[in-house]
């Protein structure tokens, strides 16, 4: 809009050239001059975008990829250049070489760089989580021929005695066939599958049954501390402090998995609170001014009030009803301890009303009194102590933790350093749990990983004591998720501190998990070995290994003694008189791998080649013949009673 | 709350991961059935994976908008809870049929992995 024409106002010069020009003042208050913000020069003396600022896009997009990839590239370079023959009481950190290293550090590299992108995306977040699994936890899997821990080559042998006997188990045999569904449930997949042995799946359970606990951890975590970066912290940190090697091919590993299918929906869809209806906590004074209704009173009337439904429809409700007690009923005639676990931690939830479905905990007490009374029987009548313990706490603490610290240095720096890395865990979690309160008021999450603890005063399998730390560290490891984002949040140039403690949590994960590696270490060739001894030997006979590493047992469980019961001799590697001990056991057949003379060597100190002495001694005797040594490792070896009969592998066929 | 694109990619994973199911299972009742390639790696894969992810798959389909990590932690549980269930029936009732079990948990999963197919929730 111009202004008028200025002639109009009686100008002289009505022929003059009129010039128009904008007008100010008047005409604003009709027309107000833009809002958009004006155009600010940028001031002469900003710094131009740094490198990282401008190719921020592209790292976030691409850097955490390569960096997984190239773990993954390492991998097969950390075969080769691993030296498992040089493995002494230091374990598996001594012997990795540098490809193992880098893998692990690209692992990190991958998940942090994810981790601290703008907008992390939730695949690639799960891509690196994978592979930081497979790089640490999973890294015996890779670089070894074989599964390690002899325990683990055990079960298979339970699993075989079950598959051979057409599904009865072996009475009178070993106390774990009283729980025979685990055992039961991989010899159902070995037959259906039409295989005669699981040594692949033994090889690979750790790192696959690590990585259906970080999705629980991951999913537990969702819930109790939302976000979108710090459940997956909670993973990484569950995966580092997980030392306790309870992921082999075992009942309590798939016990641990259901656990964790319960708690997480228990604390997620089921999660509700016990509040009136207008939402607010706790139970409100029957009329304004009123006295506070005394304690018991309050827990009384709380215990009979209904936590308020959760906000899933009531199908959903009852679909997850279902599933979870299908967990919690199938891990009863599993595993003995992990029931108890589940059924506490849900017991302590249900009196806190913090989940709708209080009924589980009635399906588990029946479900576990069940099996006990009727399909279990025989546990009840002479072995109520496998749940209820002796009550001598102390004792258990020796023998759980006292009586293990034994070895060489190696083995004694790695065995303090599992106690330490048990005592980071609580402390951990209880400095997260005060964080927890501060931010939520609630303190039911440490109950939570403290319920498991009751534990400690049972001592089935001399090592409880440690063992239990599992049953807690999920909820540990959310708790010190909370104190590690707390403190991120408080000062945020603590994150370089805490990734290059990530670094050094995982060197000591696998230090520690490493530790015993010179005798969990199997080769093929000894279960090889091991095998064509079942096949050539004829039933009854007594076959005796020097000490329980290596793959023992793992099949003819039921067809062959395994002689013992000789106070002072349960092991002849750590026997002050091995010759006297087989001479008062009198074995048909001795086994002997290599993990044993290191065990020998590392564990009880022995002489290095104690074993192969041993042997030329009974040879010498003549009490015994060298029935097979392996041409390639002369501590692979079997003895043979002088004249004891020998039958034809090949013409005998599979045992059992 | 995801997008509807999210939600979009996620059914249709979820589509793809029950019919990949369905075929595995097919396909270790049939090598089963006609005892091809016992103790391979492959058989011993697709039993497993079928046996172990089947069965909870089928439950965990009609979670509604359930994030990953749910769907595949109760799919993880309740495979191994049905596995473990039928395993101890088959030894407390002294009826040890591992192909007949195979054949029945096929049976019962597939009609709902294949639901869970056509319908992502």
């Amino acid at each position: 809009m111009t202004q008028q024409d200025t002639r109009r106002d009686g100008s002289k010069d009505s022929e003059a050239t009129q010039v128009m020009r904008p007008v100010s003042g008047p005409r604003d208050a009709v027309d107000p001059p833009t809002t958009a913000l004006p155009v600010i020069p940028p001031p002469a003396d900003q710094a131009p975008p740094t490198w990282l600022e401008r190719n921020r896009p592209l790292l976030d997009r691409w850097l955490a990829p390569v960096l997984a990839v190239l773990a993954l590239a390492m991998l097969p370079a950390a075969i080769v250049t691993t030296d498992l023959d040089a493995l002494d009481g230091w374990g598996l950190v001594k012997v990795l070489g540098a490809p193992a290293w880098l893998a692990l550090l690209f692992a990190i590299g991958a998940c942090l760089c994810e981790l601290y992108a703008k907008r992390p995306r939730i695949p690639m977040l799960g891509a690196a989580t994978g592979v930081l699994i497979l790089c640490s936890t999973g890294l015996p899997s890779v670089v070894e021929p074989a599964a390690r821990f002899g325990t683990a080559w055990t079960i298979t042998g339970f699993v075989d005695a079950i598959a051979t006997s057409n599904g009865v188990p072996p009475t009178g045999l070993d106390a774990r066939f009283s729980w025979p569904a685990f055992f039961a449930q991989w010899a159902w997949f070995r037959e259906a599958a039409g295989a005669h042995e699981l040594d692949v799946v033994l090889r690979w359970f750790p790192p696959a049954v690590v990585t259906v606990w970080a999705i629980g951890i991951y999913a537990l975590a969702r819930s109790m501390l939302g976000g979108s970066r710090a459940p997956w912290v909670a993973a990484w940190l569950f995966v580092g402090l997980n030392w306790i090697e309870q992921d082999y091919f075992s009942p309590q590993a798939t016990g641990i998995c259901l656990l964790l299918t319960v708690l997480t929906f228990a604390l997620g869809p089921l999660a509700t609170r016990r509040t009136d209806p207008s939402g607010a906590p706790g139970w409100p004074p029957p009329h304004l001014g009123a006295k506070r209704l005394p304690l018991w009173h309050r827990w009384i009337v709380s215990a009979g009030t209904p936590p308020n439904l959760p906000t899933l429809p009531p199908r959903q409700l009852l679909l997850v009803y279902f599933c979870a007690a299908l967990c919690i009923l199938a891990v009863i005639p599993e595993h003995q301890l992990t029931p108890f676990a589940i059924l506490g931690q849900l017991a302590l939830l249900a009196i806190v009303g913090r989940y709708r479905g209080r009924g589980l905990v009635l399906v588990g007490v029946l479900g576990v009194l069940l099996f006990i009374l009727i399909a279990a029987r025989p546990i009840w009548m002479n072995q109520i102590t496998l749940f209820i313990g002796d009550g001598n706490a102390s004792a258990a603490l020796e023998s759980g933790v006292g009586d293990r610290l034994a070895g060489d240095t190696g083995q004694i720096v790695g065995k303090y350093s599992r106690i330490l890395m048990a005592g980071l865990s609580y402390a951990l979690g209880v400095f997260g749990a005060f964080v927890y309160w501060r931010r939520r008021r609630d303190l039911v999450p440490i109950g939570l990983a403290v319920v498991p603890m009751a534990f400690a005063a049972q001592g089935y399998g001399g090592e409880g004591f440690l063992r239990i730390v599992l049953f807690g560290l999920p909820i540990l490891t959310i708790l010190g998720t909370d104190l590690l984002r707390f403190l991120v949040r408080w000062r945020s140039g603590l994150k370089p501190v805490l990734a290059v403690a990530m670094v050094g949590l995982y060197v000591a994960l696998i230090f520690i998990r490493g530790g015993n590696e010179s005798y969990q270490l199997v080769y093929p060739r000894d279960a090889a070995m091991y095998r064509s001894v079942v096949a050539t030997t004829p039933p009854g006979q007594n076959i005796m290994p020097l000490s329980d590493p290596g793959p023992f047992a793992i099949e003819g469980l039921t067809i062959f003694g395994r002689g013992g019961g000789i106070e002072g001799c349960g092991r002849i590697a750590s026997a002050k008189d091995p010759v006297a001990c087989i001479a008062q056991i009198n074995p048909d057949v001795i086994v002997n791998f290599r993990s044993i003379e290191k065990q020998g060597v590392h564990l009880y100190l022995q002489q290095p080649g104690w074993s192969l002495n041993l042997a030329k001694t009974l040879v010498a005797q003549g009490r015994y013949t060298m029935w097979f040594q392996d041409p390639t490792d002369p501590f692979d070896y079997v003895l043979r009673k002088t004249g004891a009969p020998v039958i034809d592998g090949a013409a005998q066929g599979r045992p059992g | 709350m995801p997008t509807a694109a999210e939600l979009t990619r996620a059914r249709t994973a979820r589509r793809g991961v029950a019919v990949m199911l369905v075929v595995a299972g097919v396909a270790a009742c049939l090598l089963n059935l006609f005892d091809v390639a016992g103790g391979s790696g492959l058989r011993l894969a697709l039993t497993i994976g079928f046996l172990l992810l089947g069965p909870g798959w089928a439950a965990a389909g009609f979670l509604r908008r359930a994030p990953a990590a749910h769907m595949w932690l109760l799919t993880v549980g309740v495979g191994i809870a049905t596995t473990l269930l039928a395993a101890q029936v088959m030894v407390s009732a002294t009826w040890w049929h591992p192909d007949l079990m195979l054949y029945i948990v096929t049976a019962v999963s597939v009609p709902f992995l294949l639901r869970h197919a056509v319908v992502a929730q």
